[in-house]
């Protein structure tokens, strides 16, 4: 196989010159929890739709960057939506737009305001997959051109996301010892960080003793394992750092990193045989010399959260710890506020927001403008968090630092 | 009447494995030029891209690498508890499947030797056999 390309010269000319300077989204649960007497909304209601969603979100995210959409020049569209009609919605003759989720929205929107294509990027999201009675599993799971694995065993009724992540962590099971209690860690304590944030869908605590206790979904994971499915819309504004306004603290994009692990991904190898870390080893050695940072350095670290187990598999990966140690070093609070690297402080897709690596950004913003002092969500001191995005062995990372 | 099952994945190459299957032969893609199997089926060899291939027969032995146990129904063909085994076969594929109903989650452990078996099965495409694994010998 080639060899990962990595031009460290090249990385660090980019290093801090574009920020994120205004966030938004909708209102979680007031659309979670719109049903009838304040419970979950009916799925396949129809009540909402992505675009309102994103609209709702943008309008926010301008607002808190004190710009104006006519200030924007630049579109990144996430989730459902098409750019066309996300344009013409939203109003906007981009000069430079395209798809993408948000790690591959910032990365590509920091090389376009480097080309000089744009310099005012709106990323935006929006999915009113509640609404819309979006499936992930069973006869129509979505996804299933892109990802073979999600459709390929239909016939012998294995298409559930959830099982192929729940089928990795049994092999880590078998071949480190890792036990279902210890990661009960993992969802109980992003559990307890939504229970600080309003904007958070599931607020009440739980215990490892509740979480051994609830319904498996595909054994051996439990109901909690699994990440919510609820409507919203996230929006984010990057900004060539020259340009910012000063309304916010700037918020760095001082490293980025993408690599991928597709080959044989049908076949479960590089999920089962690697647990995709190779993937992630060459994206540290992208993000982590181009943002001049290590993992001691991170003070507050957000992964994908679909499954429980992403944070496990990316703490092993980007070497906060050793291969096979992740069981063992999630434990005793390490991984929530106050803790030596608190991860996912908003909750994350677990228990704040399905968001799809959207609602991730705003969170680590707000933790490294200290928006949370005087409350105990806030991260204390802040100054460098990081987003690492492992989805089936696509693995994006990106490093934020506090600007002056 | 075969058992209903969910419906396959089917392009010109998947076509051709199934129909090894309604003979009950278990084989998949072998390059022409570099020998690599694949699986699933494709139009080209992901290690040389060469085109040229043959339908190379498996010895239908492998070994457990994970399962899981669906406790949740995904499919009325399938009611819960559903277990799905991933199965490194002899010859370096993974091969993931169900077993036969009278096998369990319990019955599975690490490197567990594994044999193939044949379920029936009918879809759109028409009555088929579908190759799985169960313990060796059970």
């Amino acid at each position: 196989m080639a060899s990962r390309v990595v031009e460290h010269d090249r990385l660090k000319k980019l290093k801090d010159t574009v920020a994120v300077v205004g966030v938004g989204e909708s209102d979680y649960v007031g659309d979670y929890r719109s049903g009838a007497k304040g419970n979950a909304a009916e799925k396949g209601s129809g009540a909402l739709n992505s675009y309102q969603l994103a609209a709702i979100a943008l309008k926010r995210a301008l607002d808190d960057a004190g710009l104006t959409k006519d200030d924007i020049d630049g579109l990144v569209v996430g989730g459902p939506m098409s750019t066309e009609r996300t344009c013409e919605v939203l109003g906007i003759n981009a000069s430079w737009c395209v798809s993408g989720d948000a790690p591959r929205g910032i990365i590509a929107a920091t090389q376009a305001i480097n080309a000089g294509l744009c310099h005012t990027v709106a990323l935006v999201y929006g999915n009113a997959q509640r609404s819309m009675n979006t499936q992930y599993g069973g006869p129509q799971a979505m996804g299933g051109d892109g990802i073979l694995s999600y459709v390929y065993y239909a016939p012998w009724g294995m298409t559930s996301q959830g099982g192929l992540y729940s089928m990795m962590f049994r092999r880590h099971q078998l071949v480190y010892g890792t036990t279902e209690e210890q990661l009960g860690a993992v969802s109980v304590a992003f559990r307890k960080h939504a229970s600080m944030n309003p904007n958070a869908i599931m607020k009440e605590r739980f215990t490892i003793e509740d979480y051994m206790n609830s319904r498996y979904i595909s054994e051996p994971f439990h109901l909690f394992d699994y990440c919510l499915i609820n409507d919203g819309g996230v929006a984010f504004i990057i900004q060539r750092r020259d340009m910012a306004n000063g309304k916010q603290i700037p918020i760095n994009v001082s490293g980025i990193g993408w690599s991928e692990m597709d080959i044989d991904s049908t076949q479960l190898r590089p999920r089962l045989k690697d647990f995709y870390l190779p993937a992630h080893h060459a994206v540290r050695e992208q993000v982590y010399p181009m943002s001049g940072m290590t993992p001691k350095d991170i003070d507050v670290y957000a992964t994908y959260d679909s499954f429980s187990t992403h944070l496990l598999f990316s703490l092993e990966g980007f070497g906060f710890c050793e291969p096979g140690e992740g069981g063992a070093f999630i434990q005793d609070g390490r991984i929530e506020i106050g803790g030596e690297i608190p991860c996912n402080t908003s909750g994350g897709m677990l228990s704040e927001s399905y968001m799809q690596s959207w609602n991730h950004q705003p969170e680590l913003v707000r933790q490294l403008r200290r928006q949370y002092e005087g409350t105990e969500r806030q991260v204390a001191g802040a100054e460098v968090g990081q987003y690492v995005h492992d989805v089936a062995g696509k693995c994006l990372s990106v490093v934020y630092t506090r600007g002056n | 009447m075969a058992t209903t099952r969910p419906v396959r994945v089917m392009d010109p190459f998947a076509r051709e494995f199934w129909e090894y299957a309604e003979k009950k032969e278990f084989r998949m893609q072998k390059c022409g030029e570099c020998n690599k199997l694949r699986w699933p089926a494709a139009a080209v060899c992901d290690k040389c891209l060469s085109a040229e291939y043959s339908w190379e027969p498996l010895s239908g032995k492998g070994q457990v690498l994970s399962w899981i146990v669906f406790h949740r129904q995904y499919f009325p063909e399938y009611p819960a508890p559903h277990p799905a085994v991933a199965v490194e076969l002899a010859e370096g594929p993974i091969f993931v499947c169900c077993m036969p109903d009278e096998f369990q989650g319990s019955d599975l452990s690490d490197a567990l030797p594994m044999e193939l078996t044949w379920l029936d099965a009918e879809d759109r495409f028409g009555e088929y056999h579908l190759p799985v694994f169960k313990p060796a010998g059970k």
